[in-house]
């Protein structure tokens, strides 16, 4: 048949047709691994969707295209009514006739010049097995059909006429007329012909070439009977509406009246939802498991073809969307067009109020027009994801190689445009996973690990932005090998190299021309791949991370916005400019007030950090990154003056024009009762104050110091001309409200531009060590970081303190010789630790000042301090010897600075020795020298509570851990332990527990001391039998319970 | 008016038209003269006949029958389109007439 030439009809059925194929590949990778276990359902659908294409295929001439779909299908069918089990074997020849099928459907035109006999004759032996089964087990049977006057028209094999039945269609016979029924009726027997191919299938037909007579008849009198074996779901009252015959000329054929058995059980028939061009298909379940197919076939399928030629991602120009969108559009729309009428009303009468109305809501119609013309550009992730399941079964297949594809999350959706360009990176990495990451089986089984490779692909929002994750449990990047590579091929020095962090090394993988791979093989190994990945997502503004560990496996993950055209954003001065900054990147704001410049603002070699809650975080400027003059607005005449203070953390910089003009009263008064300094700062301007922005340029964080913080909005992002292209610190720029135009700062870009990666790395390490330190040192302690004198930096432990109030000076007042605050109704005893130790003193002199409160001999007290600095968990090593003196117990460095270690309990005791005797007083007594087993691995902390335990009278023994305590228990007799948690050799929960085990010890007071506070550690505690949980250094509350388990 | 000429010693005729009910009044004269001048075989050389409609159906399979009945073997059919082709393949035609494109 000639190809109909109607552009638009061939163009909704190649659509259609891709459609109904888009869905078969992931079908029919589905059909495999059910196995024998046939889904009928899933197969119908298969074979729905092929029957349809070899039927418009038919209809429009695409010979070549209804060919291999009618194989297909008849393979499909065999398959449907368990003739045939669908091995590898049966899915691949199907796979590939379909591959075959959908690049016909892409050049329609040309399709029929094809050889397909490939694919066809592949199709056919795959039939075969099944045919001659079927032969061996059923002797074939002849059936003849007709109608009641002409019995015997039709004479067809049992299969085939039980194959014309199946998938519910009714069978029937047609007896046209071709004079009567078609011309008569103004059709052409090609039309007719080609409606019944359309509507059904044609299985066999006739025309009773007797009947039409001869030459000689009479012409007008001619009669050309035509009969017609037809297969179809419509049902016959219908039928004869729909192809114009009447139905006395339709015969139904009935299953049961025919001679022989049906094999199978008739399908019902399911109403086949032909999809309308704005429908969208149902998500499809979040997960799903493609297995391994066996691996036996792997050789014949690898030798017969190549694997599946690497599709990239075709870019459609249409897009299907849901049709709610559409009508929330025409809302959209009206309420636009109503806005817009009530504007111009405002305008014209100008209306203020009106106008400012209109403002409001034209606000909110735009927002949500916006929000909704995005979503329909939204396309679920999984639409790539499925297509992967293919390309990883093929290329483990040929490469001989065992893997589970594990997908979550298809459903989280994406920009239309950043779905097609993800499609050939992801690719690319998947491939390299298989084909580099995951190992042979064997060697697998050989390092311990399952045969099977786990390859999983994940989706999710996090953070305003789509995180792709790429994890696999295979080798890993071997880092050694690419460390050689990069050295061999002279991509950089080995000083360099030496320099990096497994991360950074890592990171080499994206060198350009660069390859590890032995040779170039068809798979990947082409030295091209990685960078270019790197590039083009680099150029949807994606970020993109590589965590690998050799011989455990690798997670590449893929950062990308949501949408790329319009953006929320921070907006920032510098200087006399706006920046914008994506919200993406924006981690938190920082204020660093004057006051605390000093001590959170340091220097590590010369770069600048800054400490975050205990985490150092690299800092730039950004008039440097930018090359902006620095300025700084004078307070009282509100100018813009060149700030020429060179150290941000040395406050005294060499002009400071405000120095001299000392701060007027007024002004002071007026501000916030935070602002408020102390007398040594007053030289200092308010303005001094940093305003830091930290920001997220992939794996790490950075401070970035602007001048004032003003608005988050949302902007639209104006790319940068070509001119601009090489400019780092710029993502690209954006029109504000006033007409003006702010630059959008490129956070990845400006941290390459200030080396920042280097800094982190060193913060890195730097943490790092702490963190070992942490690990093989003391016991970690949470401590009150505050200032006494000026420079001089303590140490409280939090648990012992109940509260911090902040005290104004004139409140102090001098009650015999000792001052004292109201509080709470009450009367706070105040104390300073230099009355007792040699230390700094205090500026008494300041307005206000800190008291940390705490229990002490059934009393509160309080300690007064200057500032409150920070609080944190540590595990220094406390120095005991150096700096002890009464009312110090010793010194660590916290924060580089020597700290010392406040002895609440010896500042008080000392300036007031009465109280000691108080709160030792009912000890005392009822001690009576019991025996208390101190088990201890600290000798700090060990010589204090031996200390304590002892001045009251007790017989302490000591422990250096649970091994020796329990070797203590057995030849002394104790009374009671007091022990610690963390211990090498045998912990304190372990020990509690092995002495509650114990028959001898099960009622033994077991008092753990410790110096963490939490509620998971004290309900760990009591899970192994501890009898009370204590803070180390709350020599209190230890006494009082000691006389509590051992006095009465 | 078709266009007949003897080829190897077969006679060809070409209608050049449709063959469509208003045509066939003049085909099946022509045909029905040579199968009675004795034609053995017919070859019908369908170029430039993009349809064929039941009228033109019914003559050629009543030539058809009137030349076997006269003792002759068939009509061939040549340079079928290919709409032609596929509707006689369709109706099974193609059992009755031997088709060559």
């Amino acid at each position: 048949m000639a190809m109909i030439d109607d552009e638009e009809t061939l163009l909704a059925f190649v659509e259609e047709s891709k459609e109904h194929m888009d869905g078969i590949e992931t079908d029919l990778l589905a059909i495999e691994e059910d196995g024998a276990d046939i889904d009928s359902e899933l197969v119908n659908k298969v074979f729905r969707a092929v029957h349809s294409i070899k039927g418009g295929a038919g209809f429009l001439g695409l010979d070549n295209v209804k060919e291999v779909a009618h194989a297909g299908e008849n393979l499909l069918n065999m398959v449907r009514n368990g003739e045939m089990v669908p091995t590898p074997e049966l899915i691949t020849v199907l796979l590939e006739a379909f591959d075959l099928l959908n690049s016909m459907l892409n050049s329609p035109a040309t399709s029929n010049d094809v050889d397909i006999s490939e694919q066809i004759s592949a199709l056919k032996n795959a039939l075969k097995p099944a045919l001659s089964q079927e032969e061996k087990s059923t002797p074939t049977n002849e059936i003849g059909l007709g109608t009641p006057d002409a019995p015997n028209l039709f004479t067809l094999d049992s299969l085939d006429v039980a194959l014309s039945f199946k998938g519910g269609n009714n069978l029937y016979i047609l007896v046209y007329d071709l004079i009567e029924d078609i011309e008569k009726k103004d059709k052409t027997p090609l039309e007719v012909v080609t409606e019944l191919q359309q509507t059904g299938n044609i299985v066999d037909s006739k025309v009773d070439i007797e009947a039409v007579g001869k030459l000689e008849d009479d012409p007008g009198e001619r009669r050309v009977p035509f009969y017609v074996l037809f297969a179809t779901i419509m049902e016959g009252d219908i039928l004869g509406t729909f192809i114009g015959l009447d139905d006395s000329c339709i015969h139904l054929i009935s299953p049961e009246s025919l001679t022989q058995p049906q094999t199978g059980e008739p399908i019902p028939v399911k109403e086949e939802a032909t999809p309308t061009s704005v429908e969208t298909t149902p998500p499809e379940p979040a997960v799903s498991i493609s297995a391994p197919p066996a691996k036996a076939v792997a050789k014949d399928i690898a030798e017969k073809k190549k694997s599946a030629p690497v599709k990239s991602m075709a870019r459609d120009s249409s897009l299907r969307v849901n049709v709610k969108i559409l009508d929330n559009l025409m809302t959209l729309a009206g309420e636009l067009v109503l806005t817009r009428n009530q504007l111009v009303q405002a305008v014209s009468s100008q209306n203020k109020q009106g106008i400012d109305t209109v403002s409001q809501r034209l606000n909110m119609v735009t927002s949500e027009l916006q929000e909704s013309i995005m979503s329909t550009r939204m396309q679920p992730i999984g639409n790539i994801f499925n297509k992967f399941k293919r390309v990883v079964r093929d290329l483990s297949k040929s490469l001989s190689k065992e893997i589970n594809l594990i997908i979550e999350g298809e459903e989280v959706e994406l920009d239309k445009t950043i779905i097609e360009a993800i499609g050939d990176p992801l690719t690319h990495l998947v491939r390299n996973s298989v084909d580099h990451g995951i190992e042979q089986p064997e060697t697998r089984v050989v390092n311990g690990k399952d045969a099977h490779g786990l390859l999983r692909l994940s989706a999710y929002h996090e953070g305003g932005q789509v995180i792709i994750a790429i994890k696999d449990d295979g080798a890993g990047i071997n880092t050694e090998k690419l460390k050689e590579k990069v050295l061999s091929q002279n991509l950089m020095e080995q000083s360099q190299i030496d320099a990096m962090s497994t991360k950074e090394l890592a990171r080499l993988i994206f060198m350009p021309g660069l390859s590890t791979a032995a040779e170039v093989t068809d798979v990947s190994g082409r030295g091209v791949g990685m960078d270019v990945v790197n590039t083009n997502l680099t150029e949807l503004g994606g970020i993109i991370d590589i965590d690998t560990a050799m011989g455990k496996g690798t997670t590449i993950t893929i950062k990308l916005p949501l949408t790329l055209a319009i953006i929320p954003s921070q907006i920032i001065t510098c200087g006399k400019e706006r920046f914008a900054i994506p919200q993406v990147n924006l981690v938190e704001l920082v204020r660093i007030p004057a006051a605390q410049v000093k001590e959170r603002i340091e220097k590590i070699g010369s770069a600048l950090v800054m400490r975050l809650r205990g985490e150092l975080l690299p800092l730039i400027r950004l008039t440097d990154a930018l090359g902006i003059e620095r300025v700084y607005i004078d307070s009282l005449t509100l100018e813009e003056k060149p700030d020429r203070r060179t150290q941000i953390e040395d406050r005294r910089g060499i002009h400071r024009e405000w120095d001299e003009k000392p701060i007027q009263e007024n002004e002071e008064n007026s501000e916030p009762a935070e602002e408020r300094r102390q007398s040594s700062e007053r030289r200092t301007n308010p303005i001094s104050a940093y305003n830091i922005v930290v920001l997220s340029a992939g794996d790490f964080h950075y401070g970035l110091i602007v001048d004032r913080l003003l608005d988050s909005e949302e902007i639209v992002v104006k790319p940068l001309g070509g001119h601009l292209r090489d400019c780092k610190a710029y993502a690209g720029a954006t029109i504000q409200g006033d007409g003006r135009i702010a630059m959008i700062l490129d956070v990845v870009g400006l941290s390459k531009l200030m080396n920042l990666t280097t800094v982190a790395e060193k913060v890195r390490n730097q943490l790092q060590e702490q963190e070992q330190k942490k690990k093989g040192g003391e016991d970690s302690q949470t401590l009150l970081i505050v200032r006494n004198a000026e420079d001089e930096q303590m140490a409280i432990p939090l648990g012992l303190v109940s509260r911090i109030e902040k005290i104004s000076s004139n409140d102090i007042e001098i009650t015999g010789g000792r001052k004292n605050i109201q509080y709470r109704g009450g009367s706070l005893p105040l104390f300073n630790v230099d009355e007792v130790a040699n230390v700094g003193m205090r500026d008494e002199e300041a307005e206000s000042c800190y008291v940390v409160v705490f229990p002490i001999a059934g009393k509160e007290v309080g300690i007064m301090m200057s500032e409150i600095v920070d609080i944190l968990d540590t595990n220094e090593k406390v120095d005991d010897i150096t700096h002890r003196q009464p009312g110090i117990l010793g010194s660590m460095i916290i924060f580089d600075k020597i700290t010392l270690l406040v002895d609440l309990y010896g500042v008080v005791t000392t300036v007031m020795p009465e109280w000691a005797g108080i709160a030792a007083h009912s000890s005392t007594e009822e001690a009576g020298g019991a025996n208390i087993l101190v088990v201890e691995d600290s000798k700090f902390f060990m010589n204090q509570i031996t200390d304590f335990v002892s001045d009251v009278g007790y017989t302490p023994f000591q422990a250096e851990d649970g091994v020796e305590a329990l070797r203590v228990l057995e030849e002394e007799t104790i009374h009671l332990v007091l022990t610690d948690i963390e211990m090498p050799n045998m912990d304190g929960l372990e020990l509690t527990r092995q002495i509650r085990a114990d028959e001898r010890w099960a009622g033994l007071p077991v008092i753990a001391v410790t110096s963490v506070a939490g509620e998971a550690a004290e309900q760990r505690g009591q899970e192994a039998g501890v009898d009370e949980y204590l803070i180390k250094l709350d020599r209190e509350q230890i006494l009082s319970k000691l006389n509590e388990y051992l006095g009465g | 008016m078709s266009y007949i000429e003897r080829k190897d010693g077969i006679i060809v005729i070409k209608p050049g038209v449709d063959i469509i009910a208003s045509q066939c009044s003049s085909l099946q004269d022509e045909l029905q003269q040579l199968i009675n001048d004795g034609e053995k075989k017919i070859i019908l050389d369908l170029q430039d006949t993009r349809m064929i409609d039941s009228s033109g159906i019914g003559l050629l399979i009543a030539s058809r029958n009137s030349l076997l009945d006269s003792g002759g073997n068939e009509i061939e059919l040549i340079n079928t389109s290919d709409e032609i082709r596929g509707l006689f393949t369709a109706m099974r035609l193609d059992h009755h007439f031997t088709i060559t494109s």
